[in-house]
């Protein structure tokens, strides 16, 4: 591979750690997953820089890995994380949410595994509902219904605190 | 209301703790990759690192309005004109290659340390260039004696000289100003995503969304969702109209139509409590007899939708498969390409017997490159993607 893109690469995950967390632990929910699958990803996606057509799509490029592995993780450790739709409480079967999280991202992580990815990516992480689809290998069409039925679950939760700021 | 604006607002306040030691741990692992590939963090590196320190401090500064330095630096970006700043931001957006400045060859020592030295006499005082950055879209060699920045190609082309104080100070001027340029375009483009995200108050208009998208539902589903709670919902990132429709059995239909013609972009249909990623991904064995009876359906939906024999160029059905000769998610993909490029997808489940997905495809041919990418991690989870042709036309 070509010395420059692996320094655009490593720059990008120097910029972006902190991102990249935050994304693997909405999957995840356990810190120590959560940094184990992130660096698992970069060290996937350092051997397979070669693959990558544009560097301008670097970063969506490996959210993508960054998604899989940790859907492979979850798959390998069965982990659930689910609403009740009787009473919307969380119910973790491994613990993991982290109480120094911001009350926000609690909440996040009590909604279904769609709806948090989905609003993960696009809210925190800007990417565009074509981007999504791709890294979710899902239709775009998915993205979309999903993120209407996210908003709809944030609403409560966000409707208090948007008057804050 | 709640929009997007309001929510990423949110997001961007909502500061998420790492820990100490992911950091160093993610340190650790990018130096080690560093040695690897004996990467110093090459000329190239070190401008963007140098122009991104420098920036980022403008940025800081520009929105901390309480030291007195910032007054001059204000003051200088406020006198911007706007045909100036169009024509930057026109040059940023239309520019190809890196996403970042790249200079032709490394700053010497001696220019580095005038650079900085320059760069915070450029904000803490009135100091500017006797003249701007020259810029083009297309260096010549001829230029070579002099400092040219090619907007297009985003490279700064350095003479093999040591630059001047006037020069350097050229390009300082000028990514302050591409930096306020952009910063000032984002915040008016947040502003009027926010303005436009409303659902139109025209009770009119609201009806006759509801409306059309009844009637793509009963066309394509065969449902009637008269009595159904309802939800109207204006997306400014697709300029579309998406209505939610849930019915007393609670199942939901998911409608977006093109906010000017009211075309069906997609429509998809879940039942609630079944929801999850594997609803519509349970495996199912290939069989060619439902493909085809399958296939019969997918284009008595499209007639619903647009006019097979004017529009149609040809229709594949598009699954994965595994070694074993079953379908791993139990779906397969009905394509309908359209002479002008796009396309309609049906998306038909074996498990659940239904087409649960159907929407507009803009460039089919990208999406067919895209996935034709990724054969080989398919081939090393024991996959491989099949593309049956239907009809040619």
């Amino acid at each position: 591979m070509k010395k420059y893109e692996v320094e655009l690469f490593l720059e990008m995950i120097r910029d972006n750690k902190a991102a990249f967390f935050r994304a693997s632990y909405s999957f995840l929910l356990n810190k120590e997953d959560a940094e184990d699958a992130v660096s698992n990803a970069v060290l996937k996606a350092y051997t397979h820089l070669s693959d990558l057509r544009s560097t301008r799509k670097m970063k969506a490029w490996f959210y993508g890995i960054l998604v899989n592995e940790c859907k492979d993780m979850l798959r390998k450790q069965k982990q659930l994380c689910y609403v009740s739709y009787e009473t919307e409480e969380a119910d973790i079967e491994k613990t993991g949410l982290d109480e120094e999280m911001p009350d926000l991202y609690r909440y996040i992580c009590q909604l279904e595994p769609v709806f948090r990815e989905v609003i993960i990516l696009f809210y925190f992480e800007g990417f565009n509902g074509k981007e999504i689809a791709r890294m979710l290998d899902v239709p775009e069409g998915t993205v979309k219904s999903r993120l209407s039925r996210a908003k709809k679950k944030l609403k409560n939760f966000i409707e208090k605190e948007a008057d804050i700021y | 209301m709640l929009t997007d604006y309001k929510i990423k607002k949110i997001m961007k306040h909502t500061k998420f703790p790492i820990s100490r030691e992911y950091e160093d741990k993610m340190d650790m692992l990018i130096e080690q990759m560093k040695r690897e590939q004996k990467v110093h963090f090459s000329y190239r590196k070190k401008k963007r690192v140098v122009v991104a320190v420098c920036i980022a401090c403008a940025c800081v500064i520009l929105s901390i309005p309480a030291k007195a330095s910032i007054d001059y630096l204000q003051e200088k970006m406020q006198k911007l004109p706007e045909d100036e700043k169009e024509e930057i931001y026109e040059e940023v957006q239309n520019a190809r290659g890196e996403e970042a400045i790249v200079y032709s060859r490394e700053l010497t020592q001696k220019e580095e340390e005038r650079y900085r030295d320059l760069f915070s006499q450029y904000e803490n005082s009135n100091i500017l260039p006797k003249t701007e950055l020259r810029r083009t879209d297309g260096y010549s060699e001829q230029e070579s004696e002099i400092l040219v920045y090619d907007w297009k190609s985003r490279t700064l082309h350095l003479p093999e000289r040591e630059l001047s104080d006037e020069e350097l100070l050229e390009i300082i001027d000028y990514y302050h100003k591409a930096d306020y340029t952009l910063q000032q375009k984002s915040q008016a483009i947040s502003q009027t995503e926010n303005e436009k995200e409303t659902v139109p108050s025209s009770d009119t208009l609201g009806n006759e969304v509801v409306e059309k998208g009844k009637k793509y539902i009963t066309s394509l589903f065969q449902t009637d969702v008269s009595g159904a709670e309802i939800e109207v919902e204006y997306s400014s990132e697709y300029e579309s109209y998406n209505v939610q429709y849930t019915t007393d059995y609670n199942e939901q239909y998911f409608v977006s139509m093109d906010a000017d013609g009211l075309d069906l972009i997609d429509l998809s249909y879940y039942k609630d409590g079944e929801d999850s990623p594997d609803y519509y991904a349970k495996s199912a064995v290939y069989d060619k007899d439902v493909i085809l009876k399958q296939y019969k359906e997918a284009k008595e939906k499209f007639a619903v939708i647009a006019d097979f024999d004017k529009e149609v160029v040809q229709t594949t059905c598009e699954y994965r498969l595994a070694e074993d000769g079953v379908l791993p998610s139990g779906n397969v993909q009905y394509f309908f390409v359209l002479k002008n490029g796009n396309a309609y997808s049906f998306i038909y489940n074996f498990e659940r017997d239904i087409f649960w997905s159907i929407y507009t495809m803009p460039e089919y041919e990208l999406f067919e490159k895209a996935e034709a990418s990724k054969e080989q991690d398919r081939n090393e989870q024991g996959e491989k993607r099949c593309v049956e042709i239907m009809e040619e036309r």
